[in-house]
């Protein structure tokens, strides 16, 4: 990856305090100054941790609480209000809980990869970070997709679990998030620790599809896609409406999480520079000094 | 050295390696030799049951053995500098890879398939179609190892990372198995080799030939200095 282009013309989108920080940071984490400063360009706004803390200090709460909004609409909607469904009556209510989940369980996936794509290519430290907030909280929305379609299963096809093709893809899914968390956590170097687990994630991603098309093949029980597919949804509006909502809500849920999670990584890695920068002796600067450690491309 | 023969010395250098002291090229073998046997411990001896689950049984005794084998393949060359020598070459690291993986496959896989017919009959496999089940896991097989690659170079620098490589690969495993068991399942049944699930194999197994050494190469990549 040593063929990088540096242009330096596109420093000056760089910040004043990003230019402070980042080289100073890079000597204090990598004290053998193995990598220059500066080594990939196409820095926008959202790879300054900086800004992305400014702006993630009020979108996260701000989410959070529009989350909270929609729950409170969708929730009673969707488990009182809502019809119950002529053939399974009241326990299709867990669809309100269980597709989101699922949507929410795949789109993470694919957000980790969009972001792991972005931090193999341009090196963004952000667009790791990213992938690595996203994987717990995707995994656990995995787990409550499979949870409560064991649990949906048990009334309705008379079972905990069945070797359905769509619940054994999502299984599968879960594993690709473990072994994406557990990849990430066996390696001691950091960067390589991310750029493994950004491999695994692409790789991953690149098999969903097959996995679930094989998956699909091998053994269908569960019912079709009911929302997305050609010629419209087939879900009455009146069970349409409050799973949209819910939907939404899960993805607001979600995206609150992921916040919040990069928030944590962002000030841990600081706070890690900064005790570097104690043991070196070059005493302490504020937080907001600290920037976020070197760029890919090594 | 022209890049043919140096992919060459690359895969023969694997196979004497793993034929030769200390390789331990058979090991995956017995294991898989092993795994079959004490199947019927588990399912009871039955041979209608055994003979109903065998040949789905021998695939996933194929790709555990594979993952065994998997563990060490790039963490010896990281070891002791090879890898380096590698990158020095200038043949292409995902051809490296590549030939590597051949290597492995030849030095790994066809001692594991001669034990293939062997393992069958245990299982109440006819013994007429213990050959042709034979040919349908070895083209598994090179799917299996091509996929393994990527996960084992992906775990190579990590200390005990044999666990961790068949928590990555594992899940990528799924298509390959289930295509797998149901052409051999086709194959019991009537007799079919070329049936629609066996395509299927064929195609992961020429799609992941073509594609994986790409990520494992990258995934190397990243435990080189």
């Amino acid at each position: 990856m040593a063929g990088r282009a540096d242009l330096g013309g596109m420093r000056q989108h760089v910040t004043a305090r990003w230019q402070r920080g980042w080289p100073r940071f890079e000597h204090g984490l990598l004290a053998a100054g193995a990598r220059a400063p500066y080594r990939t360009v196409m820095i926008s706004a959202f790879a300054n941790p900086n800004k992305f803390l400014a702006l993630s200090a009020w979108l996260m709460p701000a989410l959070g609480v529009l989350a909270v909004a929609l729950l409170l609409v969708g929730v009673p909607w969707s488990l009182v209000y809502a019809p119950a469904d002529y053939q399974q009556g009241e326990t299709a209510r867990i669809m309100f809980i269980h597709v989101p989940s699922a949507w929410v369980a795949m789109g993470a996936y694919v957000g980790m990869a969009i972001a792991s794509i972005t931090y193999l290519v341009w090196g963004h430290v952000l667009a790791d970070v990213a992938a690595r907030a996203s994987a717990p909280v995707g995994a656990a929305f995995t787990a409550l997709c499979l949870a409560t379609g064991s649990i949906w299963g048990r009334p309705t096809w008379g079972t905990w679990w069945e070797w359905d093709g769509r619940l054994t893809s999502v299984l599968v899914l879960f594993f690709l998030y473990l072994g994406y968390m557990a990849l990430r956590s066996a390696f001691d170097d950091e960067t390589r620790g991310a750029k493994a687990a950004a491999i695994a994630c692409l790789v991953g991603s690149i098999n969903i599809p097959i996995i679930r098309f094989s998956v699909e093949w091998w053994n269908t029980l569960h019912q079709p896609a009911s929302v997305i597919r050609e010629g419209g949804p087939s879900i009455d509006p009146s069970m349409l409406w409050p799973l949209l909502i819910m939907g939404l809500a899960y993805l607001l849920v979600f995206a609150a999480l992921v916040l919040g999670g990069m928030r944590a990584l962002v000030w841990q890695r600081r706070a890690r520079v900064l005790e570097a920068r104690l043991a070196m002796g070059e005493g302490a600067r504020t937080l907001d000094e600290a920037g976020l450690p070197g760029r890919a491309g090594a | 050295m022209g890049l043919r023969s140096a992919l060459s010395a690359l895969a023969l250098r694997e196979v004497r390696l793993g034929w030769g002291a200390g390789g331990g090229a058979f090991l995956p073998a017995a294991f898989f030799a092993g795994a079959v046997a004490v199947a019927p411990f588990a399912v009871g001896p039955d041979p209608a049951r055994l003979g109903a689950i065998g040949p789905g049984y021998l695939w996933l005794a194929l790709a555990l053995a594979t993952l065994v084998s998997l563990e060490r393949l790039f963490q010896a060359d990281l070891e002791d500098g090879t890898a380096d020598q590698l990158l020095l070459t200038g043949v292409p690291l995902p051809l490296a890879v590549a030939a590597k993986v051949a290597g492995q496959w030849v030095s790994v896989a066809l001692p594991l398939l001669l034990v293939v017919p062997i393992a069958a009959i245990l299982v109440r496999v006819e013994p007429g179609k213990t050959l042709l089940l034979a040919g349908q896991l070895a083209v598994g097989s090179l799917a299996l190892f091509q996929i393994g690659a990527i996960g084992a170079a992906l775990g190579a620098g990590i200390k005990r990372g044999g666990l961790l490589v068949s928590l990555v690969a594992l899940p990528l495993y799924v298509p390959v198995l289930i295509f797998g068991a149901a052409s051999a399942e086709a194959l019991m049944r009537d007799g079919t080799v070329l049936s629609q699930p066996f395509l299927f194999v064929c195609a992961l197994m020429l799609a992941s030939v073509a594609l994986a050494p790409v990520a494992a190469a990258a995934a190397l990549k990243l435990h080189i200095d």
